[in-house]
């Protein structure tokens, strides 16, 4: 009873407090950057999950070796220079005076307890480390790698592999990552000591997020002080908070809202290609169709089949009226900036409907056929709308495609069980060089690898030629092998690109940051414009 | 208040005054002068009947057929009110996102609610009333095991029993399936959720009712069971189920706009207002607020017309308030 | 109070059994549901994955048994108190549920609180002046509130006072004030400038069925013969109305309201995604996506356990009340 008054003072203090903050948040603080995107970071623990989101957050707070620019140009990360000794066999120069958040220093210790640790069993991006053999440490700033067998992009794979302070991971019990079926959770997924620009004071898992500024950093210093991150789901809401200023950046502003936001005089957007292209896979490998098992065959073996639906789809609409102008259409699956793009090569079939029923005609089916189309609903920018459009346009040459549209979850699982003859899938290119594309889309496939080729795409000449290119080190004669890829498999039409998917970012015009077409901001280089 | 059923009938004066009550009473007591008086229920009526019938026949009155994927063109998305495409076609309240017609989607797409609203209720009413009769009938414990269902259901939210319900149905028929049976399982899915008012207020009405006298004389005289239930009882439960289907109707037409807002209910390919509600709402910050607002409006003239009616009919079919 | 019967003990006995058998059954279909939302798996590895590591991560979690035999094992660990990690976040299920419930209290309390002080007042003067030109708005307008879907009211709140007047702020939960472990945004303007149009969003559907209810009961008891009598004996309309009336109609009202709690709990799932509110129904709509099975579970247990709490809690008000019950 004796505390109900100190109770009654504590509220209406809180109160006075709270119409304060109220005012004080009206006037922004000058050096927050708030921002948002759909979804959070899975975890704090750099090597548990390979995914965009996670490494964006991830990559704030550790470092890799070796890292991109916002051009996505290789620079020296914490490794300061490396280079080949021989076929298997790399050298790589630490960076000195590097101190971890917590203020221990870093030194060759930490690269191998972390490459070790990304190729655990529960590590994540294992595939990324699988040619490693064993890291020798030469002396406190010396590391060798050698890799079992020559693998020229072990650089580009080590920009995603992120260095973790090993007496720190020891003393807290996080010396790989979690287990999938442990009920605990381990230290390293809400706390994290790296060596990045910021370190993370808070971490509330799909509420909030904190970072701030390490005064220590080695590299130049960044300008903001606090970063804060709350996921918003709702893309209209993310929007609406934009726009009423409780955000300062969006990192996924719906294309049909950039318009509007591109005309408010408080919002800049700006766009750039992102490395990753839609396209729809066709099973050519299944006896009969599974969503039309009457039709007794396959049309999709056919590749008159094929290339009538290629030409069947009129991409300039999907661009203008989909994707608002915001897209690149695609003649084949991988972007420009990658290793072994060329324009030649990205040149499209064109839209012609006549031919393309000509084209069903000729292969026996000039009635059409019925199939399912499997796509997802919230994976790539308006993906079910893409399908849509597709499946109308089909239509108009008799094939009569019916739509499953679903979440990611479901729809990777369709696709992973192989259960899907045709289906809409985007690929990204985290390496950025071709073979990222080949290993995971053309290699005939087997539990490890061509895991995504659910085109069912066999040919033994490309099987070779992916093997040959991943141990070739002579870039230029790497560099013919990657095209002869691309030009049986374009010619074979084993999938229909669709287009390159272009990223838009959304800001106060206050604020300065380079859009990077990985889609990952680089915070320690946003500034507020005086 | 109760003037007929003070003394026992004979048989034969039961079925004589059961062929004329149901209509007579209608057409006799206050309500239809209470409908006519009031302006707002006339309207309500009449916008309901309207909306009805220009769901029904949509086919023959819509100025496209949205669903009819061969004359669909890309090229006219997005298109505002009032707006001509290139080919000369006129769309009075503009286009979505794959060049729909809004105004021909909102027709079907009310179809689409209102045989799911309808055919929900209608399953409910019959479900419920079947079980309240026989629980109030037989009593015992088969009484008390409905009753405690009822109960139990009831205390979970109309919404949430629908989701689970439709999640069992995805877990047996799979995801593929599912597609082409989804209207049928939502229908199921708000049915089930809702037969518990039905059946608690026939039970009721039927406890009061066969506790007099002409029920007692019928079961004495030997008429079958059933018999008395659907010509003697049944009458005099009509209207508590009138006005629980009326706001039952309304309330399963929100209750599927929820589900397929949330993404569980009728698919994208032919939507309801619901899913139109839902695919357009990613659309009202950009300025196309026509793709959401209209079928929005529809929505909520729709369900308000059922609620006033249901709100109307109870106060006038309830003697007390006379 | 007396002696409380066996009879009683009896009957509060069968509702908690009745109680956990309901909640056995809501989390067994819960949980068969889940295992046909899709694969955890394709979420908890990136793409870059082979399908051997897929086939390792399935048989760690043991998705590879049959879901009867993983369901025991899931309610065995929940009764020694472990609800397990979240496959998502890999964050404690509990610890995660704790920091959202406030969240999702508040947001209900607040809206339960609108209800209650707009709908008696309301309901009061639609019993006692059903003619006037008031009344019937108040109850056409009730009808309105309730026939616009949360989805389409929330985002239109949204436009019209953060983005075209500037007035609140459009999403989330802020000005909080720490209270030990529980984060309450009750006690600062800034808090109640973030809650005020969920919860005005959320108590639509409440406010019109006190509303109905209040103006019933009190119609009723106005009829009833004990308010005629005493307004023969000379009392004036104020006491009869606002006394005897009014406690009159209050007690099933007060019961309805505490069981539909619950059902603004439930319903706050809708709330909570259109205003990114950081409740546990919002947790729940991320975890559906995901296929995060124990979080889905235990946010079902949650909403189980509430409801089968309050209903024990209104037996238990209604057993006290029965004479049958409490004698014997």
């Amino acid at each position: 009873m004796m505390n109900l008054k100190s109770i009654g003072n504590l509220t209406l203090k809180s109160a006075a407090i709270g119409a304060a903050l109220l005012l004080a948040t009206q006037i922004q603080a000058a050096n927050t950057l708030r921002w948002s995107s759909a979804g959070d970071a899975l975890t704090m623990d750099p090597h548990a999950q390979n995914e965009t989101p996670t490494i964006n957050m991830n990559r704030q707070v550790y470092d890799t070796l070796i890292q991109r620019d916002q051009n996505l140009k290789m620079e020296p990360g914490l490794a300061l220079s490396w280079e080949p000794l021989s076929a298997t066999q790399w050298q790589f120069n630490l960076r000195r005076g590097v101190t971890f958040h917590d203020g221990s220093a870093f030194s060759a210790e930490d690269v191998k307890f972390s490459i070790e640790r990304a190729q655990a069993n529960t590590s994540d991006f294992k595939a990324y480390v699988n040619t490693i053999e064993s890291v020798e440490i030469i002396d406190d700033y010396t590391v060798l790698i050698n890799t079992i067998t020559p693998d020229p992009i072990l650089p580009s794979y080590l920009t995603f592999v992120f260095m973790m302070d090993q007496t720190w991971s020891l003393t807290h019990k996080v010396s790989s990552p979690q287990d999938y079926n442990s009920s605990e959770e381990t230290y390293a997924v809400r706390h994290a000591n790296g060596t990045g620009a910021y370190s993370l004071l808070e971490r509330e898992p799909d509420l909030k997020t904190v970072l701030q500024k390490n005064p220590n950093y080695w590299g130049p210093a960044a300008q903001i002080e606090t970063i804060i991150h709350t996921p918003i789901a709702s893309a209209p809401t993310r929007i609406a908070a934009l726009l009423s200023n409780e955000l300062d950046f969006v990192l996924d502003p719906p294309i049909q809202d950039l318009k509007r936001l591109d005309g408010e005089e408080s919002i800049d957007v700006t766009s750039v290609p992102q490395i990753r292209t839609i396209f729809l896979g066709l099973d050519q490998g299944a006896k009969r169709l599974r969503s039309n098992p009457e039709l007794g065959k396959n049309p999709l073996a056919d590749k008159r089949v094929r290339k009538a639906m290629y030409m069947a789809i009129d991409i300039r609409a999907i661009k203008q009226k989909i994707m608002r102008g915001l897209a690149e259409p695609a003649g084949i699956i991988t972007a420009p900036g990658v290793n072994g793009y060329n324009k030649a090569l990205d040149s499209r079939l064109p839209y012609d409907r006549k031919q393309a029923k000509a084209l069903l005609t000729q292969a026996g089916y000039p009635e059409g056929f019925k199939i399912r189309l499997d796509c997802p609903n919230n994976r790539y920018i308006n993906d079910e709308a893409i399908c849509q459009a597709v499946v109308s346009m089909l239509s108009k040459i008799d094939i009569k495609v019916s739509l499953n549209a679903q979440p990611k979850s479901i729809f990777f699982k369709t696709v992973g069980n192989n259960d899907s003859d045709f289906y809409l899938l985007g690929w990204g290119v985290a390496t950025l060089d071709s073979e990222y594309v080949f290993r995971y889309l053309l290699n005939t496939r087997s539990d490890k690898i061509g895991t995504w080729n659910r085109a069912n795409f066999s040919n033994a000449e490309v099987d070779q030629l992916i093997a040959k290119i991943q141990q070739e080190v002579d870039l230029a004669k790497r560099d013919q092998m990657i095209e002869q890829v691309w030009k049986i498999t374009k010619e074979d039409i084993t999938y229909l690109p669709l287009h390159h998917q272009v990223i838009s970012w959304a800001m106060s015009s206050k604020l300065s940051l380079p859009i990077v077409a990985s889609n990952e901001p680089l915070f320690r280089l946003a500034t507020y414009k005086k | 208040m109760e003037q007929t059923n003070s003394h026992t009938p004979t048989a034969e004066q039961m079925i004589a005054a059961d062929n004329t009550t149901l209509i007579k009473r209608i057409m006799d007591s206050d309500i239809f002068y209470s409908f006519i008086r009031s302006p707002l229920i006339v309207i309500a009526a009449m916008l309901c009947l309207t909306l009805i019938f220009s769901a029904f026949f949509a086919p023959w009155l819509a100025p496209y057929d949205p669903f009819d994927q061969t004359t669909l063109s890309l090229w006219a998305a997005n298109l505002p009110p009032l707006s001509t495409d290139e080919d000369g076609l006129f769309y009075l309240l503009g286009t979505d996102n794959q060049g729909r017609d809004i105004l021909s989607a909102i027709m079907y797409g009310m179809r689409t609610s209102l045989i799911v609203g309808l055919a929900a209720v209608a399953f409910a009413l019959v479900l419920g009333t079947s079980l309240g009769l026989v629980a109030a009938f037989f009593g015992g414990w088969i009484d008390s095991l409905l009753m405690r269902i009822a109960d139990i259901q009831l205390s979970f939210p109309a919404i949430l029993v629908a989701l689970l319900i439709d999640g069992v149905a995805k877990a047996v028929l799979g995801t593929s399936q599912m597609e082409s049976l989804a209207i049928y399982v939502l229908i199921l899915a708000i049915g089930l959720s809702e037969w518990v008012q039905f059946a608690r207020a026939v039970r009721a009405a039927a406890l009061v009712e066969q506790r007099k006298e002409y029920v007692q004389a019928a079961r004495i005289m030997g008429v079958p069971v059933p018999y008395i239930m659907l010509r003697h009882i049944l009458p005099n439960v009509v209207s508590p189920i009138l006005v629980i289907a009326t706001i039952s109707i309304a309330v399963a037409i929100i209750t599927e706009a929820t589900l397929s807002f949330l993404g569980v209910g009728i698919p994208q390919t032919e939507p309801s207002l619901g899913t139109l509600i839902r695919v357009g709402g990613n659309y009202l910050m950009s300025g196309e607020w026509w793709i959401t607002l209209f079928p929005g409006f529809t929505l909520v003239l729709l369900v308000l017309s059922f609620n006033l009616l249901g709100d109307w009919l109870r106060d006038a079919l309830n003697p007390r308030l006379k | 109070m007396g002696a409380i019967g066996l009879a009683m003990y009896k009957y509060l006995l069968q509702r908690l059994v009745q109680g956990i058998l309901v909640m056995l059954v809501v989390t067994f279909v819960a949980f068969a549901i889940f295992h046909f939302l899709g694969d955890p798996v394709n979420n908890m590895v990136g793409e870059s994955a082979t399908d051997a590591d897929r086939q390792m991560v399935r048989l760690q979690l043991g998705l590879d048994e049959p879901v009867i035999v993983q369901y025991f094992k899931f309610v065995g660990n929940i009764l020694q108190g472990d609800f397990g990690i979240s496959y998502r976040t890999r964050t404690s299920v509990i610890e995660q549920m704790a920091v959202r419930l406030p969240a999702t209290l508040e947001l209900s309390l607040v809206s339960g609180f609108f209800s209650i002080l707009f709908g008696i007042p309301m309901g009061i003067y639609c019993a006692l002046q059903p003619k006037s030109w008031l009344s019937r708005n108040f109850l056409v307008g009730s009808l309105v509130g309730i026939s616009i879907p949360t989805f389409l009211s929330g985002l239109l709140l949204i436009y019209l006072f953060s983005v075209t007047l500037g007035w609140l702020p459009s999403q989330g939960r802020g000005g909080l004030v720490s209270l030990g472990w529980w984060d309450t945004s009750l006690v600062t303007l800034k808090g109640w400038s973030y809650i005020i149009m969920p919860a005005l969003t959320l108590c639509i559907y409440q406010l019109t069925l006190i509303t109905r209810m209040v103006r019933a009961e009190m119609q009723e008891v106005i009829r009833t013969d004990y308010i005629k009598f005493a307004r023969a004996r000379g009392l004036s309309n104020y006491i009869v109305q606002y006394r005897h009336a009014l406690q009159n109609s209050l007690v099933p009202v007060v019961t309805i309201i505490g069981l539909q709690l619950g059902t603004v709990v439930a319903f706050s799932i809708i709330t909570e995604t259109v205003f990114n509110w950081p409740g546990l129904g919002q947790m729940f709509i991320q975890s559906i996506e995901f296929v995060d099975i124990p979080v889905m579970s235990a946010y079902l247990i949650f909403v189980g356990a509430f409801f089968v709490i309050l209903n024990l809690i209104v037996d238990l008000v209604y057993a006290l009340v029965d004479p049958r019950l409490r004698a014997a």
